[in-house]
């Protein structure tokens, strides 16, 4: 059996496990360095999306909250219960209609995303530093079009 | 008017890494699981990648993937007592050689396969200078991530 010819560059999903968690690890860094590392892994990013105004966050529909975590309905629901209990969300029924729920970030869920955000960028900062403009489109590019494979498949 | 590039529509690089990850894994899942491979451990594939390879520096690739050697160690085992691999100990030195054996190097050619297939339909989808980019971005965040000290926490304590 013809043996395959050795490549001259790593395999792009050799470069994908490299490159994977760099900015998970940097989050739970900022977020212990914050008090906040109780934040369930899988909704880092999704406190980043809510509301962060002063000196009162806007409430979220729950239901675009759900829509932004990827997961399904009841893993979704369990999550934000536990970004409820342990005080990163508040959580009220919608005044214009009662069948709906809304969320928002507390004090806490603040200063959680607040870190969040700023590992993120610090990630994205040094990425810019060391790669052109077009080789960071083609990063972008080239993820998302992943993710369309992905939601495709 | 021309088709706006695929770039226009993206979001957050850790957002878009969460879901493209795992693009290449369920194609490689898919096609091991036809094939009477579903035994072969995550991340074994790599193993076997380069020992298909016969690539010299398979010790430096495998740390590179984030893989510690403790690790490293257990999926030798686990490829070994599900025949993908074998071990010879060379008795002069007490140095250790793998090899893959015949199921090994038909999973590693499954998995290649499945991967070339996701491979084929991202440069249907972009530029070369846009598929340069994607592996010089990637190369670099490996980078950042080996530059940077061990999280702060340990996988799954903050759930």
């Amino acid at each position: 059996m013809p043996s395959r010819p050795r490549p001259k560059e790593l395999p792009l999903p050799s470069l994908m496990r490299g490159a994977r968690d760099v900015y998970r690890d940097a989050i739970r860094r900022a977020l212990a360095n914050a008090g906040c590392d109780d934040v369930p892994p899988n909704s880092t990013l999704t406190l980043t999306e809510l509301d962060r105004s002063e000196p009162e966050p806007k409430f979220t529909p729950q239901a675009d909250v759900v829509a932004s975590l990827h997961l399904s309905k009841q893993a979704a629901s369990q999550l934000i219960d536990t970004l409820v209990l342990r005080q990163y969300l508040e959580r009220r029924t919608d005044p214009e209609d009662r069948r709906r729920m809304e969320l928002r970030l507390t004090s806490r869920g603040c200063t959680a995303a607040s870190a969040v955000q700023k590992a993120i960028d610090t990630i994205d900062a040094a990425l810019a530093q060391r790669i052109t403009a077009d080789e960071l489109h083609g990063l972008r590019a080239g993820l998302t079009a992943f993710r369309k494979l992905h939601d495709q498949s | 008017m021309p088709t706006p590039s695929i770039a226009d529509t993206y979001g957050a690089i850790p957002e878009l890494m969460r879901v493209a990850r795992g693009t290449y894994k369920r194609a490689v899942d898919e096609q091991l699981a036809a094939h009477g491979f579903e035994d072969l451990p995550n991340p074994g594939g790599y193993l076997l990648a380069y020992l298909a390879n016969n690539d010299e520096s398979i010790p430096d690739r495998i740390e590179g993937l984030g893989i510690k050697k403790r690790e490293l160690s257990q999926l030798v085992d686990v490829l070994l007592l599900r025949g993908f691999i074998t071990r010879q100990v060379n008795p002069k030195d007490g140095t250790a050689s793998l090899a893959l054996t015949e199921r090994g190097r038909a999973a590693q050619q499954v998995s290649a396969e499945a991967c070339e297939h996701v491979d084929e339909e991202l440069k249907r989808r972009l530029t070369d200078a846009e598929i340069a980019g994607l592996r010089r971005g990637l190369a670099v965040l490996g980078e950042i991530k080996q530059s940077l000290p061990g999280p702060a926490i340990r996988r799954g304590l903050a759930r």
